[in-house]
């Protein structure tokens, strides 16, 4: 058993079971927690795909930044806003599992059918940081370059939106 | 390991994403659901960059991460105006158009 493999056989039950308890847990915070054992799951199989850097991209910024403003909102929104669908809507006691496995038996069907083009004999290059380096700010600059403006304007929309709205200075009008 | 396996494993997450977008009404968990979708589309980059060997995929996923970030940060923001608002963050008590 290869190194890859092994990964493969605990990462992936691990990352399947923590994705069903993320969407099926009815408080927040747990399904906070089922997300980030997914992410932390899917790190350890990209370093299994020979994809350290992202791995800890992965890690760093997915499990770190963006799980920590999650939790944060979650606990600042408190413990009250629990979700119990079923008991307002019966029938998606039922749909969630029927649309899980329609979507899977047709994507399934769509990857086993499908001729993928044969695989390249080259191996992924040992400096990882050095090959991603080039090609993102290479071919992939103008799409790097937005990203940042993208980030930007992420930013100022959060603090406009998010900010507490006072009677005096209201902007924009409402 | 084969390529279809990781197509199949990031299919079967997209799925489960997939049915929590719809099923669940908090927008928090909504908002994990579609986290959820993300993930598994770059797992499916990530095993592409390796079977044809170039980095293209992976520089794809961190481009992912990237828009993630950025979109847990407006949908948070979204998500505590609407908080502030109705008092809830069930998505059925957002679906007048006005607010």
């Amino acid at each position: 058993m290869t190194p890859e493999q092994a990964i493969f056989a605990i990462a992936g039950p691990i990352c399947l079971v923590a994705a069903a308890s993320a969407i099926t847990r009815r408080e927040p915070l747990a399904s906070a927690l089922g997300l980030t054992v997914t992410l932390f799951a899917l790190a350890a199989l990209f370093l299994g795909l020979g994809a350290p850097f992202l791995a800890f991209v992965q890690i760093a910024v997915y499990a770190g930044a963006i799980m920590v403003l999650l939790i944060f909102v979650i606990m600042l929104l408190g413990v009250s806003h629990l979700d119990i669908p079923h008991l307002k809507r019966p029938s998606l006691q039922l749909a969630g599992p029927l649309i899980a496995a329609a979507l899977f038996i047709v994507l399934a069907i769509a990857t086993i059918r499908s001729a993928l083009p044969t695989a390249s004999t080259d191996e992924l290059p040992a400096d990882q940081v050095n090959a991603i380096a080039d090609v993102l700010f290479g071919r992939y600059m103008f799409a790097f370059e937005g990203a940042s403006v993208l980030l930007l304007a992420a930013l100022i929309s959060a603090v406009v939106i998010a900010r507490k709205r006072s009677t005096a200075n209201e902007w924009p009008a409402r | 390991m084969p390529t279809e396996a990781y197509l199949l494993l990031g299919a079967a997450l997209f799925a489960l994403g997939a049915a929590g977008v719809v099923t669940r009404t908090n927008a928090l968990s909504v908002l994990i659901a579609v986290e959820l979708m993300l993930n598994a589309v770059n797992l499916t980059f990530v095993a592409a960059a390796r079977r044809y060997a170039q980095v293209d995929g992976g520089v794809i996923a961190f481009f992912v991460i990237t828009v993630a970030a950025a979109e847990v940060a407006v949908g948070l923001g979204i998500i505590i105006d609407l908080a502030r608002r109705k008092t809830s963050v069930d998505v059925d008590d957002a679906a007048d158009l006005r607010g």
